[in-house]
């Protein structure tokens, strides 16, 4: 009687978690996108929660939450119930956020678990399509001729284009000057008219003006050559070897979420962006789809944090 | 001619059953929220952003512009009525608008704002058709140098704005500077006067300062009025303007509407500043400057003539060249993106049914907008005989829901309450809010973008006046410090020459 007094308490206990692993989703769930609503993750974002409602028959409800370079969002998901009901998005951003911020507000590598990607986004860098600059090389030439003349844009300082300038530096050996502005779209308007002479950003973001015949990309990021601009040679074709930064967009989970959830999730995320659409909207953004495992998708989370770092030390960034 | 073959097109994609209902829906939408204060377009399409995934590119476009410029229409109408600007470029109608409402014009003042609205919307989306592209080349010739001295421009014209007292007029400007930095600085990107609160990282939110200041402590400011408040609205007979009104709100209309098209075409500048400038310019044009403040007519028809001519340039940067011009243009962008739709310069080219709707529909906006707001004038005017326990309460609730959605924040509606309470505290100071807003909005723009100019220039001041553009805007800023001098000089010499022939 005891006994299975013991085995009726412990299956009562044990049965929620089980039940809330099999029964996931069994109401709407909430991503959270730390960004303003029209920006990359934010359609990124849009786009595969769509596909899932679909897949699943509940509603995956995406929620703007910005401010403070993402943090915000952030730390309320960080510290959300890990019951697979709140998912926060986020691109690269993330892995710079330890060397921008003296102090997060919460465990950056321990309080949110990475789930899986949904969209990768190659780097490319812009110039101003009639401008002086043809090839990577070419510019890099100038550069050298002329230290810290040439100025590179970025949407602020700690943003993904701003450390991707200055990686650049770093393994070109070349020295260039920062020009922050606000948004990764001023500084697009600035390459096109002329202030500034390039910007590193994700293709998706310089492809619009470049098929415009306002911008020339010079280089991509990858293995291999972007589909939607097959004539702009690889970093490493273009003569730079170890240029590796990827966007990536990903979601992100509380940690302490049920295993059977992280993975249901995973797997209806892979399923969502190999459908047809998805995919195909993603490759007109100059993007890869996603749906990396749990354990690739942080392995990557943690090895661009750390290649940042060098990056960091370098530039002198000054932590917030 | 090319383009009128191309409206043309544009008219058959506007004119078709199915887009005309859209468009009347972002009009009338973008209506009702112009007339709620803290509620502004930038909320409303981000709420109705996943409901434009359904619709074809065109269709959405023209509904989400339709509640842009349909909301610079709405927001005069509480900034009359009850001194509380229902869209931030409206605050300065206020000014003169609420006073005219005060001297039982209200009906009027509200016709006017109309039909200057339309002037200015019809003049400059021909505008857009025809120089479009022209102009989108032109403002990317703006770059930090000229952004600067047309800042400094605005700053040293702002001194005009000011009636009463001018100490107290640049302390506000000084106060306004201050909540302007908060936040990360862009150059260093090392925060300012946040107080470790990770919200005020981004600085105080535009929406925040202005519902704070204009609505909420005109709230508090009646409260705490213990005799009755004034009805104006009881005798709304005379609704429409008079033959004299047309005449004198003609030139000052064409003015706001040149102005605005200038300023709504540059990335980056809010139809905010355009109604600010056209109204400091019909007050230094004025026979009788001391006429402003006090109800003169002009002060509402260019503010609002300039705050539509603006929001319709406002898409030429977009539209001919892919780049946001401001925030709301940035989820214009993304509906296409979410669309498949690319933004950038080739969209024009490879979908003119997009571009060229868009544009005859803000011809069919605007003429749908003032019919739409003629007949509402009676309606509106009536509103103000609505009790104010009923009223303020509402007009609360709506702000504080718009405060909040922006970025789903409840540190905004703290923020807003809190600089309500310093509104009311300015207001008992006698110290007028509208150089507060241009110091919050001008200062922070000339600062970042005196630092990028030097930056780019290692340093050298030389920048501002090699570059041809930045040299007029400081030659007219010389100019207007000149005009503002010498009146008082020649002044002084008068009374030299009286006192020495007495």
């Amino acid at each position: 009687m005891k006994n299975l007094r013991t085995a009726l308490a412990a299956f009562l206990l044990a049965a929620p978690l089980a039940a809330l692993a099999q029964a996931w989703p069994a109401k709407p769930v909430k991503i959270i996108v730390p960004w303003a609503p029209g920006g990359a993750v934010d359609v990124v974002t849009r786009k595969v929660a769509q596909k899932l409602a679909e897949q699943t028959g509940q509603p995956f409800v995406v929620e703007n939450k910005p401010g403070a370079t993402g943090t915000i969002g952030l730390a309320l998901v960080a510290k959300s119930a890990p019951d697979g009901y709140t998912l926060v998005a986020n691109d690269m951003a993330y892995s710079l956020l330890p060397h921008v911020f003296a102090n997060l507000p919460w465990d950056h590598e321990k309080d949110l678990v990475p789930v899986t990607t949904m969209m990768d986004a190659p780097y490319g860098i812009a110039v101003r399509a009639d401008g002086p600059h043809k090839t990577l090389a070419g510019m890099f030439a100038a550069a050298k001729a002329n230290p810290g003349k040439l100025t590179f844009g970025s949407g602020g300082n700690g943003t993904g284009p701003h450390f991707s300038g200055e990686l650049l530096m770093l393994r070109a050996g070349i020295e260039l000057t920062h020009v922050p502005y606000k948004g990764a779209a001023e500084a697009m308007t600035a390459v096109i008219g002329g202030q500034v002479d390039m910007l590193l950003a994700s293709t998706a973001s310089l492809l619009g003006q470049a098929r415009g015949g306002k911008a020339r990309i010079l280089a991509v990021s990858g293995d291999k050559r972007q589909p939607v601009v097959p004539d702009v040679p690889t970093f490493a074709e273009a003569g730079l070897k170890d240029f590796g930064v990827l966007n990536f967009n990903g979601l992100w989970a509380p940690k302490g979420t049920p295993p059977a959830v992280l993975e249901r999730l995973q797997a209806e995320v892979q399923k969502a962006v190999a459908s047809p659409d998805v995919k195909a909207f993603f490759e007109s953004q100059g993007g890869i789809a996603g749906g990396a495992t749990a354990a690739q998708f942080a392995q990557r989370v943690r090895d661009t944090t750390k290649m940042w770092e060098p990056v960091a030390a370098k530039a002198k960034i000054e932590k917030q | 001619m090319d383009v009128l073959s191309n409206l043309a097109l544009g008219f058959g994609v506007a004119l078709t059953l199915k887009n005309l209902a859209y468009c009347f829906l972002g009009v009338f939408l973008g209506t009702l929220i112009g007339v709620l204060p803290g509620i502004g377009p930038l909320v409303t399409i981000a709420m109705l952003l996943p409901i434009t995934f359904g619709l074809d590119p065109v269709s959405s476009l023209i509904m989400l512009a339709g509640i842009f410029y349909g909301a610079q229409y709405g927001g005069s109408t509480t900034a009359i009525l009850v001194n509380m600007p229902g869209e931030v470029s409206s605050a300065v109608t206020a000014i003169d608008g609420y006073q005219m409402a005060r001297q039982g014009r209200a009906g009027p003042a509200l016709a006017t704002a109309a039909m200057a609205s339309f002037v200015g919307g019809i003049l400059s989306t021909l505008i857009v058709a025809f120089f479009g592209p022209l102009v989108g080349r032109w403002a990317l010739e703006f770059g930090a140098a000229e952004y600067f001295s047309l800042m400094l421009m605005g700053l040293v014209f702002s001194a005009v704005l000011s009636h009463g007292d001018l100490v107290k007029a640049l302390a506000m400007v000084v106060i306004g500077l201050l909540l302007g930095i908060v936040g990360t600085d862009v150059t260093s990107g090392l925060p300012r006067f946040s107080f470790g609160i990770p919200e005020l990282l981004d600085g105080v939110g535009f929406t925040v300062v202005a519902v704070g200041l204009f609505a909420v402590s005109e709230i508090v400011l009646n409260l705490a009025r213990n005799e009755k408040v004034e009805v104006f609205a009881k005798d709304v007979k005379n609704l429409m303007p008079t033959w004299a009104d047309m005449k004198a709100a003609a030139m000052p209309t064409l003015r706001g509407t040149a102005l605005g098209s200038f300023f709504g075409a540059l990335p980056g500048i809010t139809a905010s500043v355009a109604a600010f400038s056209a109204y400091m310019l019909e007050k230094k044009l004025a026979k009788d400057p001391s006429r402003f403040g006090h109800g003169a007519i002009e002060g509402v028809a260019a503010p609002e003539a300039a705050n539509n001519a603006a929001a319709q340039t406002h898409f030429i940067p977009t539209l001919t060249l892919g780049i946001p011009a401001s925030a709301v243009m940035a989820l214009m962008l993304g509906a296409l993106t979410m669309q498949g739709i690319q933004p950038g310069p080739q969209v024009m080219t490879s979908k003119p049914e997009l571009f060229w709707g868009l544009v005859a529909s803000m011809f069919v906006g605007n003429v749908l907008l003032l019919v739409l707001n003629l007949p509402l004038v009676g309606l509106w005017a009536r509103l103000t005989q609505v009790p104010y326990r009923w009223l303020f309460p509402a007009i609360l609730v709506f702000a504080c829901v718009g405060n909040f959605s922006l970025n789903n924040s409840a540190m905004d509606v703290y923020l807003c309450a809190a600089i309500g309470v310093l509104g009311y505290v300015f207001a008992k100071l006698d110290c007028q809010p509208a150089p507060l807003i241009l110091g919050y909005v001008l200062g922070p723009m000339l600062e970042e973008n005196l630092r990028r100019a030097l930056l780019m220039s290692d340093g050298s001041f030389a920048v501002f006046v090699t570059r041809p553009i930045s040299l007029a805007f400081l030659v007219v800023t010389a100019l207007i410090l000149l005009a503002m001098v010498l009146p008082g000089l020649r002044r002084r010499r008068e009374l030299a020459v009286e006192e020495a022939a007495g």
